[in-house]
């Protein structure tokens, strides 16, 4: 819908300008599900890291087309909590990702905000895994105190790779996106960005197996810094 | 530009709107927080209870999509039936539900008819009597009097949990002994409460037996032949027993199977494959003579984790003898700990009982509903035991004597 009422105005392409860079960042994800009905266990954020290269189209001096080639990484947390304590799982998901947007700007020459507004495509590439539980088949022989379960069962640690489980997960994600930064021209040519942008994924990471399933999205911020040059003198 | 900013406006506040839709979850509750009476609650409380909790859905092929929708307008008819004998009808609807399911610890208890009549059903036990080596365990006589008096030295040691009640398999029974013209040690016991009756702090009878098979352990460690632990109509207890009494007999820590906890509603939400671990306790000796173990297909649970553990024992000299078990491995645990097993409904009056992981065995095999099968098999014979011929233990005997 965007891009055809985009598509809808007559543009003068007095300013077009085709740019290219290279982006990096952290990326700050959110699991949204719901598990209230297991005591003491909770999902939390966790921090990763993406690398982004932008292709950017402008039309003129405040309307672009962008298309990014993009590695993120969404990752949360499982843990438990009071009695459970220590029982937790780290999962680093990393995904191969294609945001298209539409590149609103304003300000000067030099130094301009802009509003990116799209949508993404992202495919789950692979992951890992690391935890530690209470192994019950693992008992401590002398039992010295009872503050958690840790004091009788010893813990498992893991760090192994995620195997993707063909009738449960769905390696595709789709998703709207928003993003807010800057752009300061650094040269007539090169530019520096800073952007902030949040994903909102539309697509649960699961397939539909059962019934009562509770759907798992993904909502990610993300902050990155980037530098990009145009491609007009190179392409003239 | 006043079109374009009317546009991006628009643009902007569908944006902004789609993202910050809160997510509305149906999360079902945990079946105990189902507080009616209804039919149509019983069954939601229950068909939730086993689609978040049951442990062994990897390997199971029940299709619990297909008995919800074919089993929740029967309980709702139920409610709008007022004729005499719901309840029954009821467990009859529970009986077709739970039949197919592999988890051998799976089991249902429902108290009805305003508590006074309980129902009880066990797909597992029910899938073994259709078993075609199925057979009646051997009564408990044969372990308490015809083996001692006819296959051990004089010495020997038993004890009974209730001495007023010594024939009921409900009763702790261990015998300890040597195998008559051998230098075998022989253990018997009916039920995995070694450890709790060992470290009790009188001097009960079980405690002697047991504490007689440990002095034959420590005194006779480089004289002893071997080991055989009968443990034929066992259906399992304690887990601390395993190291007891097979940490008891090594000094190393090894790995007999796996186990994998779920880690969230999903049927398929699992963690980690985790190794189980004979450990050795603070007593250990390092047993190197053959150990055999006995086992029939009455042998469950606790006895079936022994008899994997007796085949991964370190010396390479473990050996099962008898016939292929009952098919039950994983224990039972309150799922608030363990994120899956049982779990009660029904304001309480009812409950469900079920494994809370899934485990597999050393080999990479799940046994689950179908048994350990023993390296040697000999099936019971009720013609040979009546005319005094015990051919399992004959042949555990031999098995010892091979291996040494």
């Amino acid at each position: 819908m965007l891009f055809s009422c985009l598509l809808a105005f007559k543009f003068t392409c007095i300013h077009a300008q085709l740019k290219t860079g290279v982006s990096a960042g952290i990326s700050r994800n959110y699991l949204e599900t719901d598990i209230t009905n297991r005591p003491f266990t909770n999902y939390h954020p966790k921090s990763g890291f993406l690398i982004s290269v932008p292709v950017k189209y402008s039309f003129n001096n405040w309307l672009a087309a962008e298309i990014d080639l993009e590695y993120m990484q969404k990752n949360w947390e499982l843990s438990r909590s009071g009695y459970y304590s220590g029982v937790y799982e780290k999962a680093t998901n990393h995904y191969i990702q294609l945001p298209l947007l539409a590149n609103f700007s304003f300000g000067s020459t030099h130094l301009k905000g802009f509003l990116n507004l799209g949508a993404y495509a992202a495919y789950w590439g692979w992951g890992n895994r690391k935890g530690q539980l209470a192994n019950m088949d693992d008992m401590i022989e002398s039992i010295q105190s009872d503050n958690t379960m840790f004091d009788y069962y010893f813990p498992y640690r893991y760090n192994e790779a995620y195997q993707f489980n063909r009738t449960r997960d769905r390696r595709m994600e789709w998703g709207t996106l928003i993003g807010l930064g800057l752009e300061y021209a650094i040269t007539e040519n090169t530019y520096l960005t800073l952007e902030g942008r949040y994903l909102y994924a539309l697509s649960d990471q699961q397939k539909k197996y059962m019934y009562r399933q509770i759907p798992r999205y993904n909502e990610t911020y993300s902050l990155r810094v980037g530098v990009s040059t145009s491609l007009n003198n190179i392409l003239k | 530009m006043s079109r374009f900013c009317k546009l991006l406006f628009t643009v902007i506040s569908i944006s902004a709107l789609l993202m910050q839709c809160k997510r509305d979850f149906d999360t079902p509750a945990r079946p105990e927080d189902y507080h009616g009476t209804s039919y149509k609650e019983i069954f939601e409380s229950f068909w939730n209870g086993v689609n978040n909790n049951y442990a062994m859905w990897a390997i199971d092929s029940t299709d619990w999509d297909k008995i919800y929708d074919q089993y929740k307008p029967l309980f709702d008819k139920l409610d709008i039936d007022s004729t005499a004998g719901r309840d029954s009808v009821a467990n009859q609807y529970f009986e077709e539900m739970l039949n197919g399911f592999v988890d051998g610890h799976l089991w249902l208890e429902r108290k009805y008819g305003n508590d006074s009549a309980t129902f009880f059903y066990w797909p597992g036990a029910e899938r073994l009597k259709k078993r075609p080596d199925y057979h009646e365990p051997i009564p408990l006589a044969h372990f308490q009097n015809t083996i001692p008096a006819q296959h051990l030295e004089p010495g020997y040691k038993s004890g009974y949990e209730k001495p007023t009640d010594p024939n009921s398999y409900d009763s702790t029974f261990v015998v300890s002994g040597t195998i008559k013209g051998t230098s075998i040690l022989y253990l018997y016991f009916n039920s995995f409460q070694l450890d709790s009756y060992f470290n009790q702090t009188d001097s009960n009878q079980v405690k002697l037996a047991l504490q007689h098979h440990i002095d034959q352990l420590n005194s006779h460690l480089n004289t002893a032949d071997g080991l055989i632990i009968d443990v034929r109509g066992n259906g399992g207890g304690n887990s601390t027993d395993l190291n007891f009494l097979i940490g008891r007999l090594t000094k190393e820590k090894y790995i007999y199977g796996y186990a994998q906890y779920k880690n969230g509603n999903g049927r398929l939400d699992y963690g980690p494959w985790v190794p189980t671990y004979v450990s050795p306790i603070s007593q250990s000796i390092s047993f190197e003579k053959p150990i055999a173990l006995i086992c029939d297909i009455h042998s469950g649970s606790m006895t079936e984790i022994t008899t994997l553990a007796v085949k991964a024992f370190p010396t390479g000299k473990g050996v099962v003898v008898g016939e292929q078990t009952f098919g039950r491995y994983s224990g039972i645990y309150d799922n608030i700990t363990t994120g899956a097993g049982q779990f009660k409904f029904e304001n309480g009056k009812s409950s469900l009982s079920m494994a809370y992981n899934m485990f597999k065995a050393f080999d990479g095999n799940i046994y689950e509903g179908k048994g350990t099968p023993p390296d040697v098999l000999v099936p019971y014979d009720s013609i040979a035991l009546e005319n005094g011929h015990d051919l399992q233990l004959d042949k555990a005997i031999e098995q010892v004597k091979q291996l040494n």
